[in-house]
């Protein structure tokens, strides 16, 4: 065996594995659509005559927290408040968990909501850093906000502390900067009311992107697709990701990740399971994989459910530096998440979950990144040793391109078809002409902030980065 | 495409509101709509030959009745008949897909047909959730508090959401008797009739079945204890809060947590004794509401607690400050 022989067999074993891979690959992201279609229609038909408005000042709805933890967001919080204590719900109260902010975000709460710290026997049944002060307002108008002042523990820490605060079953953990619809608790609400044999755990929601919409007092006015590349990008996405992906993994019971920026659990299970891990950056999907794990190991029946109505909208990284780090935080995150719950990969005591849900976000979502990378220098070095036979080459790129396209395409296809956000035809070209840079300057960008992750993660960096926002505020709409 | 198809339903939608709006704002004006004959010409029905017309015209007068009571309302339903859409909600009743079914109930429950209540009747326990709780839904909106004859033979699930919005649909009636087959209903087979025969109780205080309350204590399912406990507060007697201590023992956790805030309501002087017991306890959570129920339950609950305080001062002190709080709040 010389070594032409060699190159050949090494070349031949990576171009069948990339193959494979992509084949599996594909075929998911077709499955995937496909199952989406049938949730998304059957949630569709099955709300299409329930009164919220009926049921929104109903007393017997169940009560729910609504808990917002803030960090130095002294510009925004009067307004984030605001738009919190205007949704329709009757049994609601929502706590604003001050996480040790280092601007004056707590003393505007005191003036504006007129707070006085009040005596609170905080129970810790989930272990947190130290609560420095609960402060409720003097004013009965806004009786359904609670604002917790505590140390600086981190988002995970802040949540964990606001679930203690919590005097409801049901909580709903949000981003203080997210805009919610009007009927947006009812509607999440709902799949925990519709439970029968199986405990609904966790519910998640449609995140949208709110970057150009009109905002004004806390509420969305008129939804604009983002005239900012990254943003609109990220819309593209957020519909690939939300509207298809997370409603197929629902149907199936198998769904991973609930959004940090919206999500509702039932609070009983979130304590048995020990609440918000603050040893990683992705607690949020590391919370629903520990619910779950939790019932699997009891052999509780359950479900987490999803509903696709676009109830929160939220501002995108508007450049590639922000952008960068929001990325490599989701890496380290998945890999934490994943290395954490190692025991499910794999595993069919734990069902779906271990046996196909874990080991797609492992292969798919942790490894893809390095997938890429690799692939990408073997081409380099194939090209160097004049291995690549560039015709086969191109078709397969074309193919992977063409498929990419494809699947926005149906995307957005069932954008338009069901919850039709953007009205204008000129929103949904740009939204198709958008799609077709991604393959060349988008993804491999949103790869290459992955490898950083990859890296961070290895030199154990545990921050979260800055994440600077312009936010919705009158100044914010002035830039 | 499905942008285009989504613009030209838009102007349909459009041009049939043009239409239909003379009709309605006449039926807003007019106290009867007795010469509505003289608004159907034959270019009218022509027009709204067309099933997707037809089912927007359905769409836009129940949208519009929801609004309205009285003689509005009658007319909205004269011109829906009159236009012969209840044919076309028949037809859905009777199709085989479950949404149509569903929606042919929700339409002809909106336009009040009662004369289809006892076809609608047979629904109330459909395989199909959301065809089932139309059905109970039309039926209760039909006949009142006579629709609850369902629960007899329910053995089908009755959500907690399908329970709110029948809750909801019946608090704008007015009850002056007791609900006869309720004891019935608190002895189902099925435990969701039982989980809404407590919240019925509960609502309507039916004091008369306070001991078959007191039996659903002893139901395996754990959200009827709990709702069990809750109602109980509500149609307290004077044995009441001794019944819930003798069953506390044996109670899960977040079921000992509910029977310490039902005894924040119910109990006396003489259960003391219990409840400060209850503070010893390792969790914190129970403490806290077995403090409240002192507080509540006896004059001298506040100094009770405050004199508690040297115990274990960390602590206590805390539950003392938030008990008084709460007390002022």
């Amino acid at each position: 065996m010389n070594w032409n022989n060699i190159g050949d067999s090494i070349a031949n074993i990576l171009l069948y594995s990339a193959f494979l891979y992509s084949a599996i690959l594909f075929i998911f992201s077709i499955f995937i659509a496909l199952y989406s279609v049938g949730a998304t229609e059957e949630y569709m038909h099955k709300n299409e005559f329930t009164d919220y408005q009926l049921l929104a000042s109903s007393i017997h709805v169940p009560s729910v927290s609504i808990l917002a933890p803030a960090y130095n967001e002294g510009a925004t919080i009067i307004e984030n408040i605001r738009s919190l204590l205007s949704l329709y719900y009757t049994n609601m109260e929502v706590i604003i968990i001050n996480d040790g902010s280092k601007d004056d975000t707590l003393q505007k709460m005191i003036t504006a909501y007129q707070l006085e710290k009040i005596d609170f026997f905080v129970r810790y049944q989930i272990k947190t850093k130290e609560v420095r002060g609960v402060y409720k307002s003097k004013s009965p108008v806004y009786k359904k906000l609670t604002v917790v002042d505590k140390v600086n523990g981190g988002k995970a820490d802040a949540l964990n502390v606001g679930i203690n605060v919590s005097k409801n079953d049901y909580i709903v953990c949000i981003d203080v900067d997210c805009i919610l619809e009007q009927d947006a608790i009812l509607k999440m609400i709902k799949p925990f009311e519709e439970e029968t044999d199986k405990k609904i755990i966790a519910s998640g929601g449609v995140v949208r992107i709110a970057n150009s919409c009109e905002i004004k007092d806390g509420r969305l006015i008129k939804v604009h697709l983002p005239e900012n590349y990254w943003a609109r990008m990220q819309s593209l996405e957020y519909i690939r990701a939300f509207l298809l992906g997370r409603m197929a993994w629902a149907r199936m019971n198998g769904l991973l990740l609930i959004s940090g920026a919206f999500g509702a659990f039932n609070k009983e299970i979130a304590i048995k399971s020990g609440g918000y891990d603050h040893n990683t950056v992705g607690e949020d999907m590391e919370l629903v994989m520990r619910m779950r794990r939790y019932m699997e190991e009891r052999n509780l029946p359950y479900k987490v459910t999803y509903i696709p109505d676009p109830l929160c909208w939220t501002e995108a990284p508007t450049n590639a530096k922000i952008l960068g780090r929001q990325r490599n935080r989701w890496t380290r995150g998945t890999i934490e998440t994943l290395k954490f719950h190692k025991k499910m990969f794999l595993n069919p005591k734990f069902g779906v979950i271990g046996m196909i849900s874990y080991p797609y976000w492992f292969f798919f979502e942790m490894m893809a990144p390095l997938v890429e990378l690799a692939g990408f220098i073997g081409l380099l070095i194939m090209a160097f040793l004049g291995m690549v036979e560039w015709s086969i080459c191109l078709a397969f790129f074309l193919f992977i391109v063409s498929f990419g396209y494809m699947y926005s395409a149906f995307a957005i296809y069932m954008e338009v078809r069901t919850y039709n956000m953007y009205k204008r035809r000129k929103d949904i070209a740009m939204l198709l002409l958008t799609s077709f840079t991604e393959p060349f300057f988008f993804h491999p960008f949103v790869v290459w902030a992955a490898i950083k992750g990859y890296v961070d993660y290895i030199r154990k960096k545990k921050s979260w980065g800055e994440m600077t926002r312009q936010g919705f505020g009158p100044v914010a709409q002035k830039k | 495409m499905s942008l285009a198809f989504k613009k030209r339903d838009y102007f349909m939608n459009l041009r049939i509101q043009a239409i239909l709006d003379p009709w309605i704002s006449q039926a807003l004006i007019e106290e009867c709509l007795d010469n509505y004959q003289s608004y159907i010409t034959g270019g009218f029905l022509r027009y709204f030959k067309s099933g997707k017309r037809r089912q927007f015209a359905i769409d836009e007068l129940i949208n519009c009745k929801k609004n309205l009571a009285g003689d509005a309302a009658k007319n909205i339903v004269t011109l829906y008949e009159s236009l012969n859409l209840r044919d076309d909600s028949i037809q859905k009743l009777n199709n085989r897909i479950w949404y149509k079914k569903a929606k042919g109930i929700y339409e002809l429950y909106m336009m009040n047909q009662e004369q289809v209540h006892s076809e609608i009747l047979k629904y109330t326990n459909s395989k199909n959730e959301y065809v089932r709780m139309e059905a109970q839904t039309a039926v209760i909106g039909f006949l009142g508090f006579k629709g609850l004859i369902f629960l007899n033979t329910l053995n089908k699930p009755l959500t907690s959401w399908q329970q709110i919005k029948l809750l909801e649909q019946l608090k704008v009636l007015n009850l002056i008797e007791e609900i006869e087959d309720l004891p019935n209903w608190l002895k189902s087979e099925n435990d969701y009739v039982i989980l809404f025969a407590l919240k019925l109780t509960e609502i309507y205080q039916q004091m008369q079945v306070h001991d078959e309350t007191v039996s659903c204590l002893l139901s395996k399912n754990e959200n009827v204890r709990t709702q069990a406990i809750k109602t109980l507060s509500k149609i307290s007697n004077e044995k009441t809060a001794s019944i819930l201590i003798r069953y506390y023992e044996g109670e899960s956790q977040r079921n000992k947590t509910e029977i310490l805030r039902s005894l924040a309501v119910v109990a006396q002087e003489r259960e003391l004794d219990f409840l400060l017991a209850q503070l010893e306890n390792d969790d914190d959570n129970l403490k806290l509401d077995a403090a409240i129920a002192i507080a509540k339950c006896s004059h001298d609950g506040l100094k009770i607690l405050e004199g508690r305080i040297h115990l274990n001062p960390e602590t206590n002190n805390k539950i003392y400050l938030h008990v008084k709080n709460k007390l002022l709040a």
